[in-house]
């Protein structure tokens, strides 16, 4: 290729060409960047609003506020294994009246079968089942408090509200534990923010430590707390945002 | 890419970075576990064999009722037996296998007159040794070096002293009189202080440790006597009014309270230590009593029935700026303000007709429960000298005995089984 051709090339023309529509960009560009950030500044996101935790209010009236607090009890116990099952009479095609009704028990009462009997059937454990039924009984006839707005599966809160945020807040709760050993005196000030990136099945990809809170104690136990969270997948429009920006953590005990 | 289009492309890209927040929550309330710990058999002697298992056994025991760790089960320790003393000689795999944050392992000496050991704290995670501590005493005072290294493991993890040395005072009634009691935290080496065949009621700690605050009547009718703990001598202190019950010392040492009866009415008084001063500070025509010290000894709480029932109040411990404390329930009585000032425990009947234990933060009020479902009269309790731990009385198990309790009742262990009723438990402060 001769220096002619070269310079006759219409590359060469365009890339002499390309300047100044390139300076009339970034000219173009930094005004009109300006002139947004002059006009209409950044809005202010506030960093310390909490989102909204929602539980379930237990349904039921209230407790009384002059009655001392009872601490909530555990669910009751599933029901004791009863007897084997009597094997259902079969149906009878059309009900006869019986012309003399004879006094019979409505079953058979059912027999206890040995081949089938477990462990749970030894005298200890019937005394503890029949304990545990008393107990469970006893528990289903006292007054559940809650609210007369709430919901038959609910808890105590009293708060309101639906957000990705709060499922990721109760299932971080879920997994805080800290050890009894943290003194009070350091559970007044240790704090630490951890950085979770997040996979769109809600998995923690990667975390990173904004700040660390000072004791090897707790920040051990916060990295217990986030292997062993299982965080709710995030919503399609904000997988992206998790995933790259991740999601900050302030860990306060 | 040349210069141009890097500068190009970041004009177009900074300002959207600049513009994206990332989204943060906030995280508490914990679950506070206690800290699995190892504590495996410790090496010894030939001839400390016996000595080294009761070490163990006490150690163990401490360090479950200090309610802030787990004893992990030796049967499934996976660590050689033979393993040595030293971080370098330790697999500490295998103690994470198990699951140990911690790992205590100790040698035991004896010689003819004298017992020791020496005591090695691991961290396990991190495979190093954190705390080792040489101790010895007679050799009867075995109990008292687990105590002491018991203590030492506290100290280590809370950077508070542990209270494995204090003492609980309790009342105990027997065929003989009525006795108090000194009992170690673990409800051992019961000591007999004081036996007398009339009425004595509510002894009290002096903060020093050396002496003895109690009610008796003695003299006829009731009035506050001291006990020199060394010499054993009594000595009345203080008669006021018709009759005088229930004396605390402040936390300072400097004064005391009590509850005093005049013409009829029952009210809190304070005066000096030495029992000059005494001056009445509630004047309410109800019945007023029970007082307790704020950690400040600025502060009283106490009981009043000016409500009706029996409620708790609180004052200036001059006697100004009363306001009642404690709106739910409808017989509150025995409080007890927590060395840490935050707590007040106190013994409360439910709608059950049931006696619990509870405690109410004096600043919120805030009441919450310790004791539920557990016998029928749960009472009188007592804050641990660090205000980790409460003790109470309990019929749990039938006669009233005493237990240690986490303040919230999660963990609660009975540790006496006297045959006698046990009542009114007073801790005593540390470094006796």
């Amino acid at each position: 290729m001769t220096a002619s051709t070269l310079a006759q090339s219409p590359l060469l023309a365009r890339r002499d060409r390309l300047w100044p529509v390139v300076s009339l960009s970034l000219a173009v560009h930094a005004a009109l960047i300006a002139l947004a950030t002059l006009l209409n500044s950044a809005p202010i996101v506030n960093l310390e609003q909490k989102p909204i935790v929602a539980k379930l209010v237990r349904l039921g009236e209230k407790r009384p506020q002059e009655l001392l607090p009872r601490i909530q009890a555990a669910p009751p116990p599933a029901a004791a294994p009863e007897a084997p099952p009597v094997p259902a009479a079969k149906p009878e095609p059309a009900p006869k009246p019986a012309p003399v009704p004879k006094a019979q028990p409505a079953a058979p009462a059912p027999k206890p079968q040995p081949a089938q009997r477990t462990a749970a059937s030894s005298g200890g454990d019937v005394l503890s089942s029949v304990l545990s039924r008393v107990k469970r009984e006893r528990a289903l006839s006292e007054p559940t408090y809650g609210d007369p707005q709430g919901d038959p599966l609910g808890d105590d809160s009293e708060a309101a509200g639906d957000q990705y945020l709060a499922l990721v807040e109760r299932s971080l709760r879920e997994s805080y534990v800290l050890p009894s050993t943290i003194s009070d005196r350091d559970r007044l000030h240790l704090k630490a923010t951890v950085v979770l990136y997040l996979d769109s099945d809600g998995r923690v990809l990667r975390y990173a430590f904004e700040s660390r809170s000072g004791s090897s104690a707790f920040d051990a136990a916060l990295e217990r707390a986030i292997h062993a969270a299982r965080i709710p997948p995030p919503p399609n429009e904000l997988r992206q945002r998790y995933r790259n920006e991740g999601l900050g953590v302030l860990y306060r005990p | 890419m040349t210069p141009t289009r890097t500068l190009t492309l970041a004009l177009l890209v900074l300002p959207s970075l600049a513009l994206a927040q990332r989204t943060y929550i906030e995280v508490g309330s914990p679950n506070f576990q206690p800290l699995p710990i190892a504590v495996p058999p410790f090496a010894h002697e030939t001839s400390a064999q016996a000595e080294a298992a009761e070490l163990l056994q006490v150690l163990r025991s401490d360090l479950t009722l200090s309610g802030i760790f787990d004893l992990l089960d030796p049967k499934g320790f996976l660590a050689d037996s033979g393993e040595g003393l030293t971080a370098p000689t330790i697999r500490f795999a295998r103690w994470t296998d198990v699951g140990a944050e911690g790992l205590v392992k100790a040698l035991v000496r004896k010689t003819s007159t004298e017992i020791g050991g020496e005591f090695h704290l691991f961290e396990v995670r991190a495979g190093r040794e954190v705390l080792f501590q040489v101790h010895r005493g007679p050799a009867s005072s075995v109990r008292q070096l687990a105590h002491r290294f018991a203590n030492d493991v506290i100290q280590y993890y809370t950077r508070e002293p542990g209270i494995f040395l204090t003492r609980i005072l309790a009342l105990k009634k027997t065929s003989r009189g009525r006795e108090i009691v000194a009992y170690d935290v673990d409800g051992q080496r019961a000591e007999v202080l004081f036996r007398d065949s009339g009425i004595v009621l509510l002894p009290a700690w002096r903060p020093d440790g050396k002496a003895i605050l109690f009610t008796s009547y003695r003299g006829g009718r009731p009035e506050l006597w001291t006990l020199d703990l060394a010499t054993r001598r009594q000595h009345r202190l203080l008669a006021v009014g018709d009759l005088i019950t229930g004396g605390v010392y402040s936390p300072d040492g400097r004064k005391i309270a009590f509850t005093a009866s005049q013409d009829g009415n029952s009210d809190v008084w304070v005066a000096n230590a030495d029992g000059s001063g005494a001056r009445r500070v509630t004047t309410d025509s109800a019945i007023d009593g029970s007082p307790t010290w704020a950690p400040d000894a600025k502060r009283i709480c106490f009981v009043s029935n000016r409500a009706g029932n029996p409620h708790l109040y609180v004052m200036n411990a001059d006697g100004s700026d009363q306001r009642r404390l404690t709106f739910q329930g409808n017989y509150n009585q025995t409080p007890r303000w927590s060395p840490r000032g935050d707590l007040v425990a106190f013994t409360a009947r439910d709608e059950r007709k049931v006696f619990d234990v509870f405690t109410v933060s004096p600043e919120t009020g805030k009441i919450q429960r310790v004791t539920q479902d557990q016998g029928r009269t749960n009472e009188q309790p007592t804050w641990a000298p660090n205000g980790r731990l409460l003790a109470f009385t309990s019929d749990r198990e039938g006669r009233p005995q005493l237990v240690v309790s986490s303040p919230t009742g999660d963990r609660q262990t009975v540790v006496t089984r006297e045959e006698s009723e046990i009542s009114t438990p007073e801790w005593g402060p540390l470094g006796r």
